[in-house]
């Protein structure tokens, strides 16, 4: 195996891997629901459109803050 | 609904435009074609906005405009798993895109066969990863193609003629131009978009009131996922979004990246392009709530909910965004497959002293192919009605690549005799569960509506590690082209 397994990775793996996996893809049975509602939006697609954002700023975050973004 | 003169010069002047662009691409930033990177990847110079637009153009297609309102018309909550294996594909990018591109930039590889010559030291296996990209691409191009009959009749061009002009003249830029022909068009492409999908939701949020009414009036039986349905939706949207490094026509644009940075600040990014789907979806549900797509052909929802709220003109500005919107990626998948043809077909069986002039040559040559071989595709009445079925086929074949194109980047003695075998009966399977449900759908009635590529990957990686264990006992004797310390 060449996959370096240290703390940096561990962590990388859980927040672009584990994390959404689990938020947005099996936890599908759980979000799968109308109530609680946004603005007449059911909870399944406020959550859903919320997790667009959401993502980008834990990936924006890995980004900055683990990979040390733009000088490595 | 009538266009008028100016309606029509409208259409004109922005598809004009974009083709324009794809030709301007053989003119930007000095290219020296007598390098094949510097056609097929666009010599891997393009910054983070450059591939943000490509990659945009990329995912975000004709096909998505139509389809997704489509489904979230007919299929309701459903369609939100196409939101789902795009949020989930990007962060995945971050770390197996990266990784992918620091091996191809070390080592020249311009498709994901070259690698996986190299890696299992077997042209054969490459073959067989290369022949998968390349007829999963077969059947994407064909439908960007038949994603614009609507616009077309709706505008009352003749249909078949118009086809052929449009997408020689795509394969004509693209030949010209490599990479850098639909990079460029791109730009406009997606500008277009977000222009048009904004303002309709700007304005129909506006009348409906932030669209609350319209979720109480189709109701939660035809917002939610069906629950006989989850696990298809979470085995469809987990595997597709695990495979996006496999397509040929993304990884193209990912190797167009200047560095690994471009491409870790894109996928924080391009998770933007993200918002269009979700809203597209309710665009689908405002046409059925409003009742507005005739005799429920959901193909219809997209052109229906605009032609019943906005005037012509703007009207002719989502058919142009329709239009440029199949032009561009049918482009770029003519591209990614044209790429595997040279590379790995010809430069690897027919050709092994093919000079980089000759691969320039070639490539041109085999966008012409892709292309016109998806024309005959669209046009043929027989072909025309597969090319739906062809797409889930083909999706679930690209798939069963995964463990050659990024197991194999982590995991150094993994051998070409257990991807190749895992490959066989999952690609196998495939075939098999698809042909039982007559390539209808793509999860399985009989197995808790599961998606049959997942079965697939699931049986591909089973009988792949029993093989490496047989391997390993056998002390069979394997080889690779890479060293450990080039696959970091």
């Amino acid at each position: 195996m060449t996959l370096k397994i240290n703390r940096e990775n561990i962590i990388k793996v859980i927040l672009l891997m584990i994390v959404p996996w689990l938020f947005i893809v099996f936890l599908a049975p759980l979000y799968n629901r109308p109530d609680p509602q946004i603005g007449g939006w059911p909870f399944l697609w406020w959550y859903l459109f919320a997790w667009v954002f959401i993502q980008p700023i834990i990936t924006y975050i890995v980004y900055k803050f683990i990979d040390k973004g733009g000088k490595s | 609904m009538m266009f008028t003169i100016v309606d029509y010069t409208i259409f004109f002047v922005l598809v004009g435009l974009t083709v324009v662009a794809g030709f301007l691409g053989t003119k930007w930033r000095a290219p020296d074609f007598s390098k094949i990177s510097e056609w097929s990847i666009g010599g891997m110079k393009f910054g983070t906005v450059i591939v943000w637009f490509l990659m945009g153009a990329d995912i975000y297609t004709a096909y998505t405009l139509v389809a997704i309102p489509g489904s979230a018309y007919a299929l309701g909550g459903f369609i939100l798993y196409a939101v789902v294996y795009g949020s989930i594909s990007y962060p995945f990018l971050y770390i197996v895109a990266t990784k992918f591109y620091r091996i191809a930039k070390r080592k020249g590889y311009i498709t994901a066969g070259d690698y996986v010559r190299d890696r299992f030291d077997s042209r054969i296996l490459s073959l067989l990863i290369s022949l998968t990209g390349i007829i999963a691409m077969l059947p994407y191009i064909a439908l960007q193609i038949v994603g614009i009959r609507y616009v077309l009749d709706a505008m009352g061009f003749p249909v078949i003629p118009s086809y052929i002009i449009a997408y020689i003249i795509v394969a004509a830029f693209v030949a010209v131009s490599g990479l850098r022909g639909p990079a460029l068009s791109s730009l406009i492409k997606d500008a277009l978009i977000w222009a048009v999908i904004l303002t309709i939701i700007i304005a129909l949020g506006i009348k409906f009131a932030g669209f609350g009414p319209i979720f109480s009036e189709v109701g939660p039986r035809h917002y939610l996922i069906p629950s006989n349905l989850i696990l298809g939706y979470i085995t469809l949207a987990f595997a597709s979004g695990i495979s996006w490094l496999l397509f040929p026509n993304l990884l193209v644009g990912l190797l167009g990246s200047k560095g690994e940075d471009i491409i870790k600040k894109n996928s924080v990014f391009l998770p933007l392009y993200q918002v269009w789907l979700i809203l597209l979806a309710v665009m689908g549900l405002v046409a059925l709530a409003k009742n507005l797509v005739p005799h429920g052909v959901s193909s219809l929802a997209f052109p229906s909910v605009i032609s019943a709220y906005f005037p012509s003109y703007f009207v002719v500005l989502a058919f142009a965004a329709i239009v440029i919107g199949s032009m561009v990626p049918a482009g770029l998948q003519s591209l990614g497959a044209a790429n595997l043809i040279t590379r790995n077909i010809y430069v690897d069986f027919i050709n092994r002293r093919a000079t980089e002039r000759q691969q320039v040559f070639w490539g041109r040559v085999s966008v012409f192919i892709m292309i016109i071989a998806s024309l005959i595709f669209a046009i043929t009445p027989a072909a025309s009605g597969l090319i739906f079925y062809l797409l889930t086929f083909s999706y679930a074949w690209l798939l069963q690549t995964l463990p050659a194109i990024i197991l194999s980047m982590y995991w150094y003695d993994l051998d070409k005799y257990s991807v190749a075998a895992g490959w066989a009966v999952g690609t196998a399977f495939v075939t098999y569960g698809l042909a039982t449900v007559k390539f209808s759908s793509s999860l399985l009635p009989w197995f808790y509506n599961i998606y049959v590529g997942f079965i697939g990957l699931v049986l591909n990686l089973v009988v792949m590690f029993i093989v490496y264990v047989i391997i390993k006992a056998l002390k069979v004797k394997i080889s690779s082209k890479l060293t450990p310390q080039e696959l970091m």
